[in-house]
């Protein structure tokens, strides 16, 4: 567990530096929405990334600059697996299974509500195996471009490619089959 | 070069599909969650500093301005001007001259437009029953950089929260604390009146985080034992006590550190600070 100051030893002041403090400010709802979409409940996303920020500020000198969301980026996979592991996968936190829930399909009413919508999307990506998962989430929510994920991911452009398509031709199916569903039981009433 | 497939958002995609992936990126953490971070890190006490002198300066040519000149201060992000506008809060605290309430001031005005974490402060532990101050749209620090635009597209909370910045109160500001003693001012009865004395509570505990930023756990505790006695009914409690955890810790005071570990615990499971007090504890395996 991190001891951001006491582990500073003689020199807890080169923690407090403009630059650790804009890398805070600046990435931490990237961090705090990654962890969610990897499947890090809400209850546990505000500890979470404080937990990736804090390993950030110990490690904060051996960070290249230009390289600060990468290294974020691992470190809260690594948290959001740790963490992940560490309690019961209920399905309450972590989504449920769309073939027996019939009645995840919304309506577009429903769909107003944005905690629902995201409890759809968390459900969906987590059938997503992760490494299509994060190049999807990367890609369609947090809007980087196929380049910076693969500089994030430390992966090949290719690869990217690759996995972006898979993963988007499975999450868009995965809606289609909840239309259906949707639309089956519209017809049915 | 990539040609990058057009973004589910932005395509032929159907309305549920769209929904998903809008309530995906529109999903913010709260401004607590930031404000604790970067306590935890021990860098809240910086940028609460650079955001005051820059606030400050931008309030000397405009008082009761926008902040648009701040914002873009800050925007630039550049070393060289968090370093000058650090130094300049650090002269203007060191000398503890009168114009700490213009920066005081300038904090309520503007901070909460350049950073929102000053602001957050304020938010954290408020019912929300004080007047909004006007913020400038615009100012989403925490947002795109103007070299990166896309990781942070929107902050929609943030800004939420920062609407609820109290409208900047009749500030009391905190004298320059002492080198070393008990409490930094004898407790003021007008001090202790709830929405009366938020910001003076924000400076008390911005010179104790400073204090144990510089390793200087002694006056740390000393200004959290003055703001204790001070503010008879705290709003900020959860970060004094995470500020003392660190300041026993720093001074190697394994019991107290543990019985504060032990106060957060039972008082703040959840919270941000409870994994820290658990580590203190050796719960955290």
């Amino acid at each position: 567990m991190a001891t951001p100051l006491s582990e500073a030893g003689a020199k807890p002041a080169a923690l407090v530096e403009p630059r650790l403090a804009r890398l805070i400010q600046e990435q931490f709802g990237f961090v705090w929405r990654l962890l969610r979409r990897i499947g890090v409940p809400e209850s546990d996303a505000d500890d979470a990334a404080q937990q990736v920020f804090i390993a950030a500020s110990q490690r904060i000198g051996d960070i290249r600059a230009g390289s600060e969301r990468a290294f974020l980026f691992s470190t809260a996979l690594h948290v959001g697996s740790r963490m992940r592991r560490g309690r019961a996968r209920k399905r309450e936190d972590f989504g449920v299974e769309l073939e027996e829930q019939p009645d995840l399909a919304p309506t577009v009413d429903e769909l107003v509500e944005r905690r629902r919508a995201r409890e759809i999307l968390d459900a969906l990506l987590e059938e997503m195996p992760l490494e299509l998962r994060v190049v999807f989430v990367l890609y369609e929510i947090e809007q980087l471009t196929s380049a910076e994920i693969a500089e994030v991911v430390g992966t090949p452009l290719g690869t990217v490619a690759s996995r972006l398509r898979r993963a988007r031709e499975d999450f868009s199916a995965r809606v289609a089959r909840i239309e259906a569903r949707r639309n089956f039981g519209r017809q049915g009433q | 070069m990539t040609d990058d497939p057009t973004r589910l958002l932005d395509d032929e995609g159907s309305e549920l599909l769209k929904s998903l992936i809008s309530a995906g990126r529109e999903e913010e953490p709260h401004a607590a969650a930031l404000r604790r971070t970067l306590v935890a890190v021990g860098v809240a006490g910086v940028l609460s500093t650079t955001s005051a002198a820059a606030a400050a300066t931008s309030t000397a040519t405009a008082a009761g301005a926008s902040g648009t000149p701040a914002v873009g201060a800050f925007a630039s992000g550049s070393a060289g001007a968090s370093t000058a506008a650090t130094s300049t809060a650090a002269a203007g605290a060191a000398k503890g001259v009168a114009s700490s309430t213009l920066i005081v001031v300038a904090k309520w005005l503007a901070v909460g437009a350049l950073t929102g974490t000053v602001a957050s402060s304020a938010v954290y532990g408020v019912s929300g029953a004080l007047t909004p101050a006007p913020v400038a749209s615009s100012a989403s620090p925490v947002g795109p950089t103007p070299s990166d635009p896309k990781v942070l597209p929107r902050q929609p909370n943030m800004r939420d929260e920062l609407r609820e910045i109290p409208a900047p109160p009749a500030v009391e500001v905190m004298p320059p604390p002492p080198a070393a003693g008990p409490a930094p001012a004898a407790p003021e009865p007008s001090a202790e009146r709830a929405g009366s004395s938020l910001a003076a509570e924000v400076m008390a505990l911005d010179s104790a985080r400073q204090a144990l930023g510089t390793g200087d756990a002694p006056r740390a505790l000393a200004l959290l034992n003055g703001y204790e006695s001070r503010f008879r009914e705290p709003r900020m409690l959860p970060e004094v006590l995470y500020l003392r955890l660190e300041a026993f810790t720093l001074t190697g005071d394994r019991a107290s550190a543990e019985a504060v570990a032990r106060r957060i615990l039972l008082a703040y499971p959840t919270s941000p600070h409870a994994a820290r007090a658990r580590a203190v504890l050796g719960l955290d395996k």
